[in-house]
């Protein structure tokens, strides 16, 4: 078992947003979190990553306890994050976007270099000294999955990866996607639709105000058009 | 023609100074988000321990060149050191806390480290050594320059050169300069953010020392150069854009030659120009001249969790008894528990006005004594100069700080966060400079002497009640402004300006209104200090009385609008005990201000708060 967590809970402030959720990835295993705008999904990835303080619950990451360590020691344990605004260092050309990302290789995860990264994502060879801002909304997404990947991740966290990008460019980041999954690194996406992860998962998630209300293999969703039509955007 | 050319030439070499300075400051600030007050101390001690170095234990004449910038070196990093220490001992516990509580601590800091500096060198000004093998003079157009000033104006282009270096081509540059645009993403990709916010504290302080020990052979050492270089090194943080290196040194450049011409076309206003240019740069481009706009607006004021609630009949009840029972004070109280007690409300009034401009509108100033003091200054012209009676002068000096805050927030309002902070200082130092040079109407630094109240308030119980009452009421009309339409209207502008204009908020019409409105009661405030001393100087204008209030309404809280009254109450009472017993009271506050800090970041009302809450979860458990 890769991710495991029973019971989360998170707050901003006074305001409960999360009720004990229970989510696990299996290693090497695509899973999407599913539900609406402010259902909670953001703020479950970023609980599991350290970056809420007000939290409660357990998340064994490898075996490894995480809830409550700051980003930066979860990060070195080889969970990756690709949060939902892209933040991009807007000031940084490409190359050293990566460079910001960099970690040690991990045995037995494949040690991700610039180049290699660069034949997963061809449309930002020919940048590589483009600054991040001057980047259109699609290049500066693959940039920044590529930038998560350059830490060696065994499990990514991605954040709505698909929103507000166009069509063509979705297609790209899913063949991208199709092939981290291949080389065995673990997927939890967070989306409002199942564009994406219909290429890519095995499993779904559905949230709804901060409540697990359903779980089982993503085929399922199609067969229960209540829940579906119930939790997520059309 | 010649002379000019050497004056520009000396010019340079002092920018190198600055640059140093400034350019530690920024990379701190871009970093950490920290405006380090205690910067210009930092530099202080480079000068003090490199002239211990060179010329006390004589390293400039034992080992020559080597012995001079040896010490030099040696001086930085030790000073370097103590940076880091500073950080992960104090600063690392308060990262998490609202953006100006490190502020604070910095400040408790520079109290500390002025102290320090007198106890351990003493009050003489110190003539550091020259340099040996630059002492000589080299012979440009026909006029002699020093050689040490040519050395330094190599330095600064060097000491760019070799950050740019660092910042471009280093693999730690790249992760600071990342940091600087957005810190919590860079602690996701998996770098430790204390130890690199450690990194550019300590390469920060080097900078601020290195600059403060190459100047000991051009300057004499002395313990007020602190405050002196932090306001010139804001300056030009600001004027530069702030985070940005190569802005730092432009804007360095830009002071210096200031400074240098300044004094030639101006005599009487060089202080002025610095302040006016930077006011025109900040008008022009409000990043800076080389800054970029923030990628998020951050708001200067964390929002607070606790809304208010309108004061309801248990406050009033509370507000009136306690008013009532301050009242019977001069039936107990002696003439010097009186004054000392009239001066508490006085600065409760000033603290409560900064409140509503910083806790309630969301605009943070470093200059607030300029209203303070400009009322001061109304009263004190209506009554000498005129004639007038006090009530004449108790609406004079209010007046004149309403007009002093109509231009100056006119200005303001186009600024936001720390820029808009330094504008306020910008415009405090200006009005400071004003008073302090235009002896005829205001006698300079002489003051003005003899202002004592009409016979009927002459007594102190009666100056004491007519405090209470003037500054009761004002208080009570901050608080009433917090629930009033505008109030509301300032925190939903402190809390988002774009969801405010978006519902059709007139911000900076808004923030205007509360800014001047806060400047007048700064000026009450102020009215009623010069005549509770009899006098009024240009000290009353001085950045330590806008720090004073700063801390007062920090250590009270900002997320509370009794934070203000406890913070005056609080700080004044403990200055003057503390400073009845002591000659080292700032050593011993600016302790206590660190120690608070970390203690309680969310200041005394926030402390009370939890307390209260502790003992009620306790009390519970107890029961159960």
């Amino acid at each position: 078992m890769s991710l495991e967590i029973r019971a989360l809970s998170a707050w901003h402030g006074r305001a409960r947003i999360l009720h004990d959720l229970t989510v696990s990835v299996a290693a090497g295993e695509a899973v999407a979190l599913l539900g609406r705008n402010g259902a909670g999904k953001t703020t479950t990835l970023s609980a599991i990553m350290g970056l809420i303080p007000h939290v409660r619950g357990t998340a064994l990451f490898n075996g490894v306890p995480i809830l409550g360590l700051p980003p930066h020691r979860v990060a070195r344990l080889g969970l990756g994050y690709v949060p939902e605004d892209r933040r991009v260092f807007s000031d940084l050309t490409v190359d050293e976007n990566l460079a910001v990302g960099r970690q040690p290789p991990r045995p037995g995860v494949p040690a991700w270099t610039p180049e290699r990264l660069l034949t997963l994502f061809p449309n930002l060879a020919a940048l590589r000294r483009r600054r991040g801002g001057q980047m259109s909304g699609g290049e500066q997404q693959m940039l920044t999955i590529a930038r998560t990947l350059m830490g060696n991740p065994s499990l990514v966290l991605l954040d709505e990866p698909s929103e507000g990008l166009a069509p063509r460019i979705v297609d790209q980041m899913i063949q991208a996607l199709r092939a981290m999954k291949a080389d065995g690194v673990g997927l939890l996406l967070s989306e409002q639709n199942l564009i994406v992860a219909r290429h890519l998962c095995d499993r779904a998630l559905v949230i709804e105000k901060g409540h697990l209300v359903h779980h089982g293999p993503l085929a399922d969703l199609d067969s229960n058009p209540a829940i579906r039509d119930a939790t997520l955007a059309p | 023609m010649d002379f000019l050319v050497i004056q520009a030439l000396t010019g340079l070499a002092s920018a190198s100074s600055l640059f140093l300075v400034a350019s530690g400051l920024s990379l701190i600030f871009g970093v950490t988000r920290i405006v380090n007050f205690a910067h210009g101390s930092l530099f202080m001690l480079g000068a003090y321990i490199a002239w211990t170095l060179t010329d006390a234990l004589g390293w400039a004449d034992h080992a020559g060149p080597l012995g001079f910038w040896g010490g030099v070196l040696a001086s930085a990093l030790m000073v370097a050191a103590l940076g880091a220490l500073i950080e992960i001992v104090i600063l690392r516990r308060i990262y998490h806390a609202p953006p100006l509580f490190p502020l604070l601590a910095t400040f408790g800091l520079a109290l500390m480290i002025e102290d320090l500096v007198r106890l351990i060198w003493g009050p003489e000004d110190l003539l550091g050594p020259r340099a040996p093998g630059l002492d000589g003079a080299v012979t440009i157009l026909g006029q002699k320059l020093p050689s040490y000033d040519l050395a330094l104006i190599a330095l600064g282009p060097l000491v760019l050169g070799g950050l740019w270096l660092l910042l471009h081509r280093t693999h730690w540059g790249v992760l600071v300069r990342a940091a600087t645009q957005d810190r919590a993403m860079v602690g996701a990709l998996g770098v430790n953010q204390a130890r690199l916010f450690t990194g550019v504290f300590a390469l920060g302080t080097f900078l601020a020392a290195l600059g403060g020990a190459v100047q000991i052979p051009r300057e004499a050492v002395h313990h007020a150069l602190d405050m002196q270089i932090i306001v010139e090194a804001f300056v030009i943080v600001v004027i530069g854009g702030l985070g940005n290196v190569a802005g730092a040194f432009l804007a360095a450049v830009l002071v210096a030659e200031l400074n240098a011409f300044g004094i030639l076309l101006f005599p009487r206003i060089g202080l002025v120009l610095l302040f006016l240019v930077m006011a025109v740069v900040l008008v022009l481009r409000p990043h800076g001249l080389l800054g970029r706009p923030e990628s998020e607006p951050r708001a200067a004021v964390a929002p607070t969790v606790d809304p208010w609630r309108p004061t309801g009949p248990t406050g009033w009840a509370v507000g009136l008894a306690l008013a009532g029972g301050l009242a019977l004070l001069p039936l107990v109280a002696d003439a010097y528990v009186l004054s000392v007690a009239t001066e508490i409300l006085i600065f409760a009034l000033f603290a409560a006005s900064l409140h509503l401009m910083m806790g309630v509108g969301g605009m943070v100033s470093f200059g607030h004594a300029a209203f303070f003091g400009l009322g001061a200054y109304g009263a004190a012209l209506a009554t000498l100069g005129w004639g007038a009676p006090m009530a004449v002068g108790l609406v004079t000096g209010p007046l004149l700080a309403l007009a002093g805050a109509a231009v100056a927030g006119w200005l303001c309002v186009r600024l936001s966060g720390v820029y808009l902070a330094m504008l306020t200082l910008a415009f405090a130092q200006i009005v400071w400079s004003v008073v302090f040079q235009w002896q005829d109407v205001t006698g300079g630094d002489n003051g003005l002497l003899g202002m004592w109240p009409d016979r009927w308030a002459s007594d102190p119980a009666v100056f004491f009640w007519l405090t209470l009452g003037l500054c009761g009421g004002a208080i009570a009309l901050t608080r009433h402004i917090a629930f009033s339409p505008m109030g509301y209207a300032l925190r939903a502008c402190r809390d988002s300006v774009r969801r405010a204009e978006a519902i059709g908020l007139d911000r900076a019409r808004a923030q205007w209104v509360g800014f001047v409105l806060a400047g007048g009661l700064a000026g009450l405030a102020g009215a009623l200090f010069a005549y509770l001393k009899g006098s009024v100087f240009p000290d009353v204008l001085g950045i330590p009385v806008s720090v004073d209030a700063l801390v007062m309404v920090l250590l009270g809280g900002l997320g509370s609008l009794t934070g203000p009254l406890v913070g005056a109450v609080a700080y004044k009472t403990l200055a003057i005990v503390v400073s009845s017993w002591t000659d080292h009271w700032p050593l011993i506050l600016g302790a206590l201000i660190v120690g608070l800090v970390i203690a309680a970041p969310d200041g005394l009302t926030g402390l009370a708060h939890r307390l209260a809450a502790a003992g009620r979860h306790g009390r519970r458990a107890g029961r159960s």
